[in-house]
């Protein structure tokens, strides 16, 4: 039980880190988002519909990423995500503390040498 | 072409969010249902395959119509603000009163401090040395629910704040009642007095008890905002 709780927690939170990310760079859309999540990680991470809206709107009940909709170039209504000032502000500690984390994860268990 | 909209509206259910709004989240997942199934299909799928393709992204219809749903949800049952500030500010409050209740119980009489021979506080040493505890707690249950540093200060400060808060109140009270409030016959002393005994005191340890909850928690933190 704890050790399910632990991982849906990491996982989670990289989801938040990997969209964040990816919005602080442009506004994208939802599919967009999970097609260079998964281009970008080289195919690592995937996020299905399923895990992704939940996410977004999550982070945007937050405060911390806005939707808005946009026709797209082939005239598509399409609803566009942005990082908001409160998003930007939030992203450099939750970098911080994922790096922290890694390098910790690095000095216990030697992951960058395997 | 699937009607992916009318598709979505039947898979989800019966929800709690307004019309409006799950209207706008229908729009939003049949578009992404859309490009799943153009996509394969440019690939070369044939429309049966694309279909089953783009519908594969969803496994549990009704799990992913509860998250949506709790997602969407404007408050939660306990929002942030509540957990991270005014819950653990109630338990430091909540733990000095019943200190200071059984304080009271056991006849603990207040001790009385002359200050430059004129100023007289009343204080009780046994309740001030607790202090630090209560401050400790709000801190720290504070920083356990992922509050800002500003939220661990204010909720280790809670008994503090509530106490000047209430002096407030009573204050304002008399300044609002016609024919009470004098300010020539305002006995300033002992309301300064009163402050500096209730409120600057305590806070003094009440921060102190809370600044080693005012470090950053840097994993625990890690995935739970």
């Amino acid at each position: 039980m704890m050790t399910t709780r632990i991982r849906s927690k990491i996982a989670r939170g990289s989801a938040e880190l990997a969209i964040m990310s990816l919005l602080s760079k442009q506004a994208l859309y939802g599919f967009e988002i999970s097609k260079r999540i998964e281009e970008e990680s080289g195919g690592a991470l995937r996020f299905n519909l399923a895990s992704l809206y939940p996410m977004l709107y999550e982070l945007e009940k937050r405060g911390w990423v806005k939707g808005r909709w946009e026709a797209n170039r082939a005239g598509r209504d399409r609803r566009y995500y942005c990082l908001t000032p409160a998003g930007k502000k939030k992203l450099a500690p939750l970098r911080r503390e994922w790096q922290v984390f890694f390098q910790a994860l690095d000095r216990l268990a030697g992951v960058s040498n395997a | 072409m699937p009607d992916w909209k009318l598709l979505v509206r039947q898979q989800m259910g019966e929800t709690s969010l307004a019309p409006a709004q799950m209207e706008e989240i229908v729009s939003e997942l049949a578009s992404h249902f859309e490009e799943v199934f153009d996509e394969a299909r440019a690939r070369g799928a044939s429309e049966m395959e694309a279909f089953n393709h783009a519908l594969s992204e969803v496994s549990n219809w009704q799990e992913f119509a509860q998250q949506i749903n709790r997602a969407k949800q404007e408050e939660e049952i306990m929002n942030d603000r509540t957990k991270r500030f005014w819950l653990p500010g109630f338990i430091s409050a909540a733990s000095a009163s019943v200190f200071l209740m059984i304080l009271a119980k056991v006849s603990y009489e207040p001790r009385v401090i002359l200050w430059r021979s004129s100023l007289m506080i009343m204080v009780y040493p046994i309740w001030l040395v607790g202090q630090p505890l209560f401050g400790a707690l709000g801190a720290f249950f504070s920083r356990r629910a992922g509050g800002t540093r500003w939220a661990r200060v204010l909720a280790g400060l809670f008994p503090s704040l509530l106490l000047a808060a209430g002096m407030l109140v009573v204050i304002l009270i008399q300044a609002l009642t016609p024919g009470k409030f004098d300010l020539g016959s305002m006995d300033w002393v002992m309301l300064a007095r009163s402050i500096f005994a209730g409120v600057v005191v305590p806070s003094v340890g009440l921060l102190l008890g809370a600044l080693p909850f005012l470090r950053e928690a840097k994993i625990q933190h890690l995935a739970g905002n």
